[in-house]
């Protein structure tokens, strides 16, 4: 069989093992300056969660990432595309999740919306109605799949919209607050669904003001505070890379656990070759982010 | 294939959600019918002059320019709408996530309007058969051309509209007061010929000007092919100019509010 050539790219993607990676991005809006010279990895195939309080950045960082708003400087690649001059190439490759409900066409149903999506993204009707059944037994919404959008709860429709970020089976995913108005169920079938994924090499980001329940989940967590990030956890996603230094973790003293910073007595033992370990260090047995020492406002 | 394929799942999308609100297909013949309705009386009092001495009375004048005009808003100004409606309901930025081209995106906005606007003209002409509108000795081919050259032409002049939304969270009354100039001084109502020369010139730079002389010469008046060259010619070099112009405009539309951050905001 003759197989064509494939079509030269004025911009090929950058070889990388990272789903994502910002390099000293900076972004002002409206005279604010939002992001400060942000740095961040997401190793492919693994979950990172940002938190961060309420205007910290978060959602634009996410808007970057998926090419709604572009940055001042630096360098940000999604699955080694560059978010300026490979839009397009960056938009087929990932799948998002707004914090807004109202992203969704609220007057169709939950169905229609996946279907009419899918069909943007290309996808052909059959795969679009066994991958919607799929999200939809998963995320626990085929009962209402047939209702329109104005009639869903705030936690159904977020887990729709979830839903829809899954729907093209996408390389990396981006989800900004997930789990508003979810309940304890939705919650979990989010997570389950989530980690099903990465497990299949798909790459996550979630962003959220608060993050206890998918911490445990997490190969990676990261703070977002007077627009910078720091790492909170260790870094699961090294696996047996002993990829103990993280940059960011040099000098910051809340960073506690985290197997590259010096002098702490609890990270003794934890440096071994499986990183997973560490990020007990991190992470309390509840699954709780660490409340001691008043973590807010003492980031550099 | 790509742009059919946005096309047909909007106009799906947008038709889904038409039918939840029922009420406005009908009202939309209504008003339109009724519109056309009140040009036949106009007509017992204009059919003179000009009217009297041709096979054309002023209300088959009226309903030839009025129901295109009818056809080109939805075009035009529906597509401004949709940008703003998705602007302001939110699912502008998510579209603007879609893996695909945003400029196919701005012209999917207006595919159910039209499609919409073209069935409620069908349905009018048949209304206003009974009272006294033929259109026996149609010349096809040329309608055939004139009608969706124009709706490309306007479905830039919409996409242009959209372009502003996207930028100033505002275009739609600009595109629709820009339509109802456009709309008067290319003959939708009145002949270009009773206006002031300076006015004249205006409505020659306006190609709904050359849209209409073709249509009501095929419609009302069938006359042979040469006659209709220049309109066509006319035609062409505004669809060929307008249509890669808008999508250019609109893809730098959605570059520059992506520098901004305002593709969220409205």
């Amino acid at each position: 069989m003759i197989r064509r050539p494939p079509r030269k790219r004025k911009y090929a993607a950058v070889p990388t093992g990272y789903g994502i990676e910002v390099r000293s991005m900076t972004k002002a809006l409206r005279g604010r300056l939002i992001l400060d010279r942000v740095d961040l990895e997401v190793r492919r195939g693994t979950l990172a969660v940002l938190e961060g309080s309420n205007g910290a950045g978060k959602t634009t960082l996410i808007r970057s990432l998926a090419t709604v708003v572009a940055p001042d400087s630096g360098t940000v690649l999604v699955n080694g595309y560059d978010v300026v001059r490979q839009s397009l190439d960056v938009r087929r490759s990932i799948g998002v999740s707004f914090a807004n409900e109202r992203s969704l066409y609220w007057r169709i149903n939950a169905f229609e919306n996946l279907e009419l999506f899918g069909k943007i993204a290309g996808l052909v009707k059959p795969d679009i109605a066994e991958r919607s059944v799929d999200l939809l037994e998963q995320l626990r919404l085929m009962d209402v799949s047939t209702l329109q959008v104005a009639r869903l709860s705030t936690g159904q429709r977020q887990r729709l919209m979830v839903a829809r970020a899954f729907l093209t089976d996408p390389a990396v995913v981006l989800l900004d607050e997930p789990f508003r108005g979810i309940d304890g169920e939705g919650l979990h079938s989010i997570i389950d669904l989530v980690t099903d994924r990465v497990g299949h090499g798909t790459t996550a980001l979630i962003v959220a003001p608060l993050i206890d329940a998918i911490v445990p989940a997490a190969d990676r967590t990261y703070r977002i505070q007077d627009g910078r990030i720091w790492p909170t956890g260790a870094d699961r996603s090294a696996g047996d890379q002993g990829d103990h230094g993280n940059p960011g973790d040099q000098g910051n003293p809340n960073d506690q656990g985290n197997p590259g910073d010096e002098g702490n007595p609890g990270d003794e033992g934890n440096q071994g070759a499986d990183g997973t370990a560490a990020t007990t260090d991190a992470v309390e047995p509840d699954g709780r982010l660490p409340q001691t020492g008043g973590r807010v406002g003492e980031y550099p | 294939m790509t742009f059919l394929r946005i096309l047909g799942a909007t106009a799906q999308k947008d038709f889904r959600t038409a039918i939840s609100y029922r009420v406005g297909f009908v009202t939309s013949i209504i008003a339109t019918f009724w519109g056309l309705f009140a040009f036949r009386f106009v007509s017992k009092l204009v059919n003179s002059g000009q009217f009297s001495s041709s096979s054309t009375s002023y209300f088959k004048y009226t309903v030839v320019g009025l129901l295109f005009a009818s056809i080109l808003e939805p075009t035009a100004v529906g597509t401004s709408v949709s940008a703003r409606n998705d602007q302001v309901q939110g699912t502008l930025e998510y579209l603007s996530t879609q893996p695909v081209r945003r400029a196919y995106i701005g012209f999917s906005w207006s595919a159910f309007n039209l499609l919409q606007s073209l069935l409620v003209a069908a349905i009018v002409v048949l209304l206003t058969i009974p009272l006294g509108f033929s259109v026996s000795d149609v010349n096809v081919p040329v309608v055939l051309v004139v009608i969706p050259l124009t709706i490309l032409i306007f479905g830039a002049v919409g996409n242009m509209g959209a372009s502003l939304v996207i930028l100033l969270q505002q275009g739609v009354p600009l595109v629709a007061g820009l339509l109802s100039i456009i709309g008067i001084i290319s003959g939708t109502l009145f002949p270009v010929t009773v206006f002031p020369p300076w006015l004249q010139f205006f409505a020659h730079l306006s190609p709904l000007t050359y849209a209409l002389d073709a249509l009501r010469s095929a419609t009302l008046a069938d006359q042979p092919p040469t006659n209709y060259a220049l309109d066509f010619v006319v035609l062409v070099g505004f669809a060929v100019v307008l249509l890669p112009l808008s999508g250019h405009l609109l893809e730098r539309s959605f570059r520059i509010a992506q520098r901004r951050g305002s593709l969220s905001t409205f």
